[in-house]
C-alpha cells in the first residue's frame, strides 16, 4: 500500500513539474500548444467583402456554439444558438477541430427572377466540431447583402443515418424591433369533415393570410411565425433583416418556421422549428452525411432587402438538374437539360371568373386563348376540373366550386368556331401559338404521391400536347376537406419536400413548366429547376380578401425570396384596391405572370398596350422608394423597356393622396418615351378608370406623382432609338 | 368510547362538508339569473400606473393588444383594413394583433384560452349573445370607470343605441362589461321596376305588406317575397322569426328566470301573433303564396328568384350586397343596378299592431367588445379603451365598417350628417335600420344556443304545418326548452 502511494505521489509530482516547465515555455510543448490554441480560437468572425456585415461565432466552455450578426455596427442578431440535437449523440458538448475560410465568387444567369445576371461574392467560415461519434461543420457566410449559415453532419464511425430531434438555430432580436410577419397558424376547422375531425389533421396554407406589423414586444412565448420574416432591429437605424430558409428541396429535411422560444424584457429569441402542420409527426430522419438547408438573413436597407438575390445566391455555381443517367442519353435527350425550352411569358387565366364546371367548356377556353393570342401572350391555363372528359383524379365536381361570376354574353363567349374536342382544341392553340398549361392536385391526381401514377399522368398530358402544369394543394387541403384518404406526406414534411423534387424532375424530363399552388414558400429551387417558373404561397387575388397594406407588406417580404403567383386581375373584385393598384402588380410580383379577369376587363382599352408588353423575364429590378405598411415603388427592366410601378396603402387623415417621388436616375443615357397609367375617377362599374398619358423622360427627371388611398400607377418607358 | 368516536367522526364530516360547500359559493353570485348583481370580490387585477404626455393624454409605449374577433366572413378584409389604419395611426404606441376565430367555436375557444392562459386574447370582439357566458365564467372584466376618468377616455353608454347598450352591464349593477360596436340583421332588397309595375309604394306596416303582396301575385303570378326560410341550416329563424316575435312584443325567454315563458299572458298572445304574421305570408290564400316556406329553399334558389325578376322582395344578409348586385348584372346583362335594386327594412313588417312601440324592432346580431380578465396593466387597459373608442366613435372608421353592412351602434356617429350622408349608408344602411334604438339582440342569457334552437323548432313546426295548433306547440317546445335549461344548470 505504502509503495503504491509513493508511486502515485511521484507521478503527480512529475506531471506538475512538466506543466510548470510548459507554462514557462509553451512553444516547446505540443500538447500545451494545442490546448492554448483551442482557448485562443473560441471565437471567430467572418465579414462581408465590403466589411459592413460581421458574423461573430463563439463557443462557450460547455461546448455550445453561438453566433451574432451586426451591420455597420448595428446589432442585427444578438447572441443566438447554433447547432443540432441528435438522438444518436450529444452535440451539446462539442470540441472545436478546425476552421477554414474561403471567398466564394461567381455569377449565373436567370431565366426568370429579379435579375437576368447575378453575381455572388461572400466570405465563408467553415468551423468543424467534433462530438463523441460525429462531426458537425458549421458554415457561416457573410455577403454584402446579408448572412447565411447551415450545417453538415456526418458520422465519425460509419453511421448512415441520424435523427435530428431539434435544430437549435435561433435569431435573438431586441424586443424594440419592428416586425412584419405572417402568423403560422395551422387550422382544422374548415378543412376537416366531421368524421375526420382530429387535432392532428391540420394544415397550413401560406396563401390564406398576409403579413402584418407587430412590435417584437408583442410576440408571445410559443408564437409561431412563417418564413420569411422581416424586422427592423432599431427604429433609429436604416437596417432591416429578412430571415428565411433556402435549399430545402434536395436536403432531405423538412420545411421550418420560427417559434418564440424565450421572451425577455429586452430580447426575443426565435428558434427554427419544424413546420407543425403535416402528416409526419416525428420527422427529422436524415441520411449521413447530411447537409442542412441554409438559414438566410438578407440584411441592409429596404433597397438591399428588396433587390437581394441571397436566397438563390447560396446555391453558388449549382448546375441545372440532370438525371443520373445523363451520360447515357442521346444528344437530343441531353438538350432537354439545357432548359432552353423554358420560355416564360404571360399566361391567360379564366378560373377567377369561370369556375369548375366552366373549365370543361371549350368555348371559354377559346375566348381566353383568342385574347392571349391577341395580346401576344404565350400561355393559357386550364384550371381545376378541366379534365372531366379524361377523368383525371382530383377533379372537383362540388356544386359550390361551380359558381361562375362571368357573363358569357358580355365576354363574347359563343359556340361559333369552338373546337369540338381536345385534339381540335390543341390544334387551334398551336395555330394561334398558344401553349396550354393544365391544373392538377399535386397529391391526389398522382395517387397521393405515387411515382408510377405521376409518370403515367404526366406522359398522358404530354401526349395531349400540354406544355406545363399548375399543381395545387401540396398541403393536402382537399383530402382533409373532402374526407378522402389522407396522404402520408403533405405540407412541408421531409417526404413531401422529396415529392416536390420528384415532381420537378419528372416534369423537367418531359419539358413541362411547373407552377406550384397550395404550396410552401420558395426556397431557391429555381436555381436547380428553372422549369419551376412560378409559385403561389402568397395571399393573392384569388383569396379576394387582401388589403392594400397586407399586399404592400408582401412585396417587402414574401415577394423578395422568389416568384410570386399573386394572379392579379385588371379590375379589383373587392373594394380594397383601385384599378391602378391592380395593374401595378404584374410588374411588382415576378415569376411567370398569370393574369385573370373577365374578357371585358382584359379588353379594357387604356391598358392594352401595357398588358401586351408585360415583362416576364426581367433583366433588372430596382427598389425606388416605399415603406412597409405604407407604399412600394420599384422599377423593372426587360431589354430596353422600363416598367415603374407603385402601389399605395393608406393616406394621412385629411388628405386624399400621397405624393410619391420617383427618381429616374436609374434610366441611363438617352430619352425614354412611353405612358403613365394612373387612377382616374370611378367608372360605371364602381372601379377606378385608368388615365393613360404620354410620357417622355430622361435620367435627370424626378417625378412627383399623387396617388390615392389603395391606389397605384405604372409608367412604361422604352428607350427612344 | 366507541360511540364518542362515531359522534366525533360525524361532526368532523359535517364540518368538512360545510367548508367544501362554502368554498363553492361564489361571493359574487347570488342567483345566476339575477341581472342586478353586485361585485364584492374582484377576479381581475390592476397593476402599474398611467403615465401622461405633455398634453395630458395617456402615454403608450409599444403596447400590443391581442384581439380575438369573430369577424371572419366577407367582411374580414375590411375589418383587417381598419385594424391596419389603427396600427398606422398609433405606430410605436399601440398595435392591435388580431386573430379571427370562427363563430361556431368562438366562445368555447376564447374561454379556454383565457382560462388556461394559453394564447389568450386581451380583447374580444364577438356577438353580444355570448357575453353573458363570458361574465358568468369570469372570463372578462369590467371597464373601470375610475380608469376612464383618470385616463380621460370616456365611453358613455348613453351615446350608444338604447336597445343594445342596455346589455352592457351583463347583469352587474353599475358595471360596464361589454361595449356595443355595430349591428346587423337580415335586410330587404326590392325590385324598383316591379314595384312600380304593380303601382304600389313600399309597405310601412303589416297590412300594407299583405296588400302589396296580393297585388304582386295578381299581376305577376309569382311569390313576391324570396327568402331562405324553412331550411334548418339557415339563419332565417335567428333574424326574421325572432324579429317577428319582437315586433309583437314577445319575449324569447323570461329575463329573470332565463326560462321560456310562452304560455302565459301577455307573451302567449305576442308569440301567437308573431307566428300568425308569418303565416299570413306563407299560408296566404291561393296557389301562389306570398312567401315560400319550403325545406328545399336554399340561399341560392331564393337569390335566383330575385335576380331573375320573379320576386319583388329579397330578404337576405347585408354583407352579401356586392355578390347579389354582381349576380343581378350578370344574369340581366346590365351595367348598373342603382335604379333597379332598392333597399328597405323588415321594421313593421310583422307587427300585428302597427301602433305598438315594439312595431319597429329588429332582432340583430351585434358585435360587442369585452376585455379579458387577464389584462392587469392599467396602461394596457387604457390602450384597449382607446382602441374601442377609436373603433366605435370615429365617423370615418364607422363609415368604412358600414360598407360591409354593419351599422354603427354609436349615436355620436350615427346621428352625424357625415355618416348619414355617406353614399353607402344612404343607399343601404339608413334604409335597412331606420332607428338604431329599435335594435334588440339576445340579451342576458348564457343559454342562447338553447333559445335559438328552440325558436327554430317553434318556427319550423308552426310554419311548415300552418294548421298546427300554436298553443300546444308553444307548450311542448317551451317544456323542452326549460328542461334543457334545467339540465345545463
Amino acid at each position: 500500500m505504502k509503495k503504491t502511494v509513493c508511486k502515485l505521489f511521484a507521478v503527480a509530482l512529475a506531471v506538475c513539474m512538466l506543466l510548470t516547465i510548459a507554462a514557462c515555455n509553451p512553444d516547446g510543448n505540443p500538447i500545451i500548444q494545442k490546448a492554448l490554441e483551442a482557448r485562443e480560437t473560441n471565437s471567430w468572425e467572418v465579414s462581408s467583402p465590403d466589411t459592413s456585415i460581421k458574423v461573430s461565432v463563439g463557443m462557450d466552455s460547455a461546448g455550445s456554439v453561438y453566433y451574432s450578426v451586426n451591420k455597420d455596427g448595428v446589432a442585427v442578431v444578438d447572441k443566438s444558438a447554433l447547432g443540432l440535437d441528435i438522438r444518436e449523440d450529444d452535440l451539446n458538448s462539442l470540441a472545436f477541430d478546425k476552421k477554414t475560410v474561403r471567398r466564394i465568387t461567381g455569377s449565373y444567369s436567370n431565366i426568370t427572377g429579379k435579375h437576368s445576371e447575378v453575381e455572388y461574392d461572400a466570405m465563408e467560415l467553415q468551423l468543424t466540431f467534433k462530438s463523441w461519434k460525429h462531426t458537425l461543420d458549421v458554415y457561416l457566410r457573410a455577403y454584402d447583402d446579408g448572412y447565411a449559415f447551415r450545417y453538415k453532419l456526418d458520422s465519425a464511425g460509419g453511421g448512415k443515418t441520424a435523427k435530428i430531434d431539434e435544430e437549435k438555430s435561433s435569431f435573438t432580436i431586441p424586443t424594440s424591433s419592428l416586425v412584419w410577419r405572417q402568423v403560422y397558424k395551422p387550422y382544422t376547422d374548415f378543412t376537416v369533415i366531421d368524421a375526420l375531425k382530429n387535432e392532428n389533421l391540420d394544415t397550413f396554407a401560406y396563401e390564406r393570410s398576409s403579413y402584418d406589423y407587430i412590435p417584437a414586444s408583442g410576440i408571445l412565448q410559443n408564437d409561431q411565425i412563417a418564413f420569411p420574416v422581416l424586422y427592423r432591429p432599431d427604429v433609429n437605424e436604416d437596417v432591416y433583416s429578412l430571415v428565411t430558409e433556402s435549399a430545402v428541396v434536395g436536403s432531405g429535411f423538412y420545411g421550418s418556421i420560427l417559434q418564440a422560444a424565450a421572451v425577455g424584457d429586452d430580447e426575443l429569441r426565435l428558434q427554427t422549428v419544424p413546420t407543425p402542420a403535416g402528416s409526419i409527426e416525428d420527422d427529422g430522419y436524415v441520411s449521413l452525411p447530411f447537409t442542412s438547408p441554409w438559414r438566410v438573413g438578407i440584411t441592409g436597407t429596404l433597397q438591399t432587402v428588396v433587390e437581394s438575390e441571397l436566397v438563390e445566391k447560396v446555391y453558388d455555381d449549382a448546375e441545372y438538374w440532370k438525371p443520373d443517367n445523363y451520360d447515357e442519353l442521346s444528344d437530343e435527350e441531353k438538350e432537354i437539360y439545357n432548359y432552353d425550352w423554358v420560355d416564360p411569358d404571360v399566361c391567360a387565366w379564366s378560373w377567377i371568373v369561370y369556375r369548375a364546371a366552366d373549365q370543361k367548356n371549350f368555348a371559354i377556353h377559346k375566348a381566353y386563348l383568342d385574347k392571349a393570342a391577341e395580346m401576344g401572350w404565350k400561355y393559357l391555363l386550364l384550371d381545376g376540373s378541366w379534365s372531366a372528359e379524361y377523368k383525371i383524379r382530383g377533379d372537383s365536381d362540388k356544386p359550390e366550386d361551380s359558381k361562375s361570376t362571368g357573363n358569357f354574353q358580355e365576354d363574347g363567349i359563343t359556340k361559333e368556331g369552338v373546337p369540338e374536342d381536345w385534339d381540335k382544341f390543341i390544334e387551334y392553340a398551336n395555330e394561334k401559338g398558344i401553349k396550354i398549361i393544365v391544373w392538377g392536385d399535386a397529391l391526389r391526381t398522382f395517387g397521393n404521391g405515387d411515382y408510377n401514377v405521376l409518370c403515367d399522368v404526366l406522359d398522358k398530358w404530354v401526349a395531349m400536347g400540354v406544355a406545363g402544369v399548375k399543381l395545387d394543394f401540396w398541403d393536402g387541403e382537399r383530402q382533409l376537406r373532402d374526407g378522402h384518404q389522407i396522404p402520408t406526406h403533405r405540407c412541408e414534411d421531409s417526404a413531401n419536400m422529396e415529392w416536390y423534387e420528384t415532381v420537378y424532375q419528372e416534369c423537367a424530363k418531359r419539358k413541362l413548366l411547373v407552377n406550384c399552388h397550395g404550396c410552401n414558400k420558395p426556397t431557391g429551387e429555381r436555381r436547380v429547376y428553372p422549369n419551376v417558373i412560378n409559385r403561389e404561397g402568397i395571399y393573392g387575388a384569388e383569396m379576394n380578401r387582401n388589403t392594400a397594406t397586407g399586399t404592400i407588406n408582401q412585396l417587402f417580404t414574401r415577394a423578395v425570396i422568389g416568384p410570386s403567383d399573386f394572379t392579379p386581375l385588371v379590375k379589383p373584385k373587392g373594394h380594397q384596391f383601385t384599378t391602378g393598384f391592380m395593374i401595378s402588380l404584374p410588374i411588382l410580383f415576378e415569376g411567370m405572370t398569370t393574369v385573370g379577369d373577365t374578357i371585358v376587363n382584359l379588353n379594357y382599352a387604356p391598358i392594352q398596350d401595357l398588358y401586351k408588353a408585360l415583362p416576364t423575364a426581367r433583366d433588372d429590378t430596382r427598389f425606388l422608394c416605399g415603406e412597409p405598411d405604407e407604399y412600394f415603388c420599384a422599377a423593372v427592366r426587360a431589354g430596353d423597356e422600363w416598367f415603374i410601378a407603385c402601389v399605395n396603402g393608406p393616406v394621412d387623415i385629411g388628405s386624399k393622396t400621397r405624393k410619391v417621388t420617383v427618381d429616374l436616375s436609374f434610366l441611363g443615357e438617352g430619352t425614354f418615351d412611353g405612358y403613365l397609367y394612373e387612377d382616374g375617377p370611378l367608372g360605371t362599374d364602381k372601379r377606378t378608370t385608368i388615365i393613360k398619358t404620354a410620357a417622355s423622360h430622361t435620367s435627370a427627371d424626378k417625378l412627383e406623382i399623387e396617388v390615392g388611398e389603395s391606389g397605384g400607377f405604372v409608367i412604361h418607358l422604352k428607350k427612344k432609338v | 368510547m366507541k360511540k364518542i368516536k362515531w359522534i366525533a367522526l360525524l361532526c368532523v364530516t359535517i364540518l368538512c362538508l360545510t367548508f367544501v360547500f362554502a368554498g363553492c359559493i361564489d361571493p359574487n353570485a347570488g342567483n345566476d339569473d339575477d341581472d342586478d348583481k353586485v361585485i364584492t370580490e374582484k377576479w381581475w387585477e390592476d397593476t402599474g400606473e398611467l403615465s401622461f404626455n405633455s398634453e395630458g393624454k395617456v402615454k403608450y409605449s409599444n403596447i400590443t393588444i391581442k384581439l380575438a374577433t369573430v369577424v371572419s366572413g366577407e367582411d374580414k378584409d375590411t375589418f383587417k383594413s381598419i385594424i391596419d389604419d389603427f396600427n398606422r395611426e398609433y405606430k410605436g404606441r399601440i398595435a392591435i394583433d388580431s386573430e379571427d376565430i370562427g363563430q361556431a367555436n368562438f366562445e368555447s375557444t376564447v374561454a379556454q384560452r383565457i382560462s388556461t392562459k394559453n394564447k389568450a386574447p386581451d380583447l374580444i370582439m364577438s356577438h353580444q349573445k355570448g357575453h353573458k357566458y363570458f361574465v358568468e365564467n369570469k372570463i372578462i372584466q369590467p371597464f373601470s370607470k375610475d380608469l376612464m376618468e383618470q385616463s380621460k377616455i370616456s365611453i358613455d353608454m348613453n351615446d350608444y343605441s338604447a336597445g343594445l347598450s342596455r346589455y352592457s352591464s351583463l347583469g352587474y349593477k353599475d358595471e360596464l362589461f361589454s361595449i356595443p360596436c355595430d349591428a346587423q340583421s337580415m335586410v330587404v332588397f326590392y325590385n324598383k321596376t316591379l314595384l312600380e309595375e304593380i303601382g304600389k309604394e313600399l309597405p310601412t306596416n303589416h297590412q300594407e305588406l299583405l296588400d302589396v303582396c296580393q297585388a304582386f301575385v295578381e299581376r305577376k303570378g309569382t311569390s313576391p317575397i324570396a327568402w331562405p326560410a324553412a331550411n334548418q341550416n339557415n339563419h332565417w329563424y335567428n333574424y326574421v322569426f325572432t324579429t317577428a316575435i319582437m315586433q309583437n312584443g314577445g319575449k324569447l325567454y323570461d329575463e329573470s328566470t332565463k326560462k321560456a315563458d310562452w304560455t302565459s299572458e301577455p307573451n302567449k298572445t305576442a308569440m301567437t301573433k308573431a307566428i300568425q304574421s308569418i303565416r299570413d305570408l306563407v299560408a296566404s290564400e291561393g296557389v301562389v303564396k306570398y312567401a315560400p316556406f319550403n325545406d328545399k329553399t336554399s340561399d341560392d334558389s331564393s337569390q335566383l328568384e330575385f335576380v331573375d325578376n320573379k320576386a319583388l322582395f329579397y330578404v337576405y344578409f347585408p354583407w352579401r350586397i356586392e355578390s347579389l348586385e354582381s349576380l343581378y348584372k350578370t344574369r340581366n346583362n346590365v351595367q348598373d343596378v342603382t335604379d333597379i335594386i332598392g333597399t328597405t327594412s323588415v321594421a313593421n313588417w310583422f307587427a300585428m299592431d302597427s301602433s305598438s312601440a315594439d312595431a319597429g324592432k329588429i332582432f340583430v346580431d351585434s358585435h360587442f367588445f369585452a376585455m379579458s380578465k387577464l389584462v392587469t396593466d392599467v396602461s394596457k387597459k387604457a390602450a384597449i379603451m382607446e382602441f374601442i373608442k377609436w373603433f366605435t366613435q370615429r365617423t370615418d372608421v364607422c363609415k368604412k365598417w358600414a360598407s360591409t353592412g354593419h351599422i354603427t351602434a354609436c349615436k355620436l356617429v350615427g346621428d352625424t350628417d357625415e355618416y348619414k350622408n355617406d353614399a353607402y349608408c344612404q343607399r343601404y344602411l339608413n334604409n335597412f335600420y331606420p332607428d338604431i334604438d329599435n335594435l334588440v339582440s339576445m340579451g342576458l342569457t348564457s343559454h342562447y344556443n338553447t333559445v335559438l334552437s328552440h325558436i327554430k323548432t317553434l318556427g319550423y313546426e308552426t310554419l311548415s304545418n300552418t294548421a298546427a295548433d300554436i298553443e300546444s306547440k308553444l307548450a311542448s317546445i317551451q317544456k323542452s326548452f326549460n328542461d334543457e335549461i334545467a339540465m345545463n344548470k
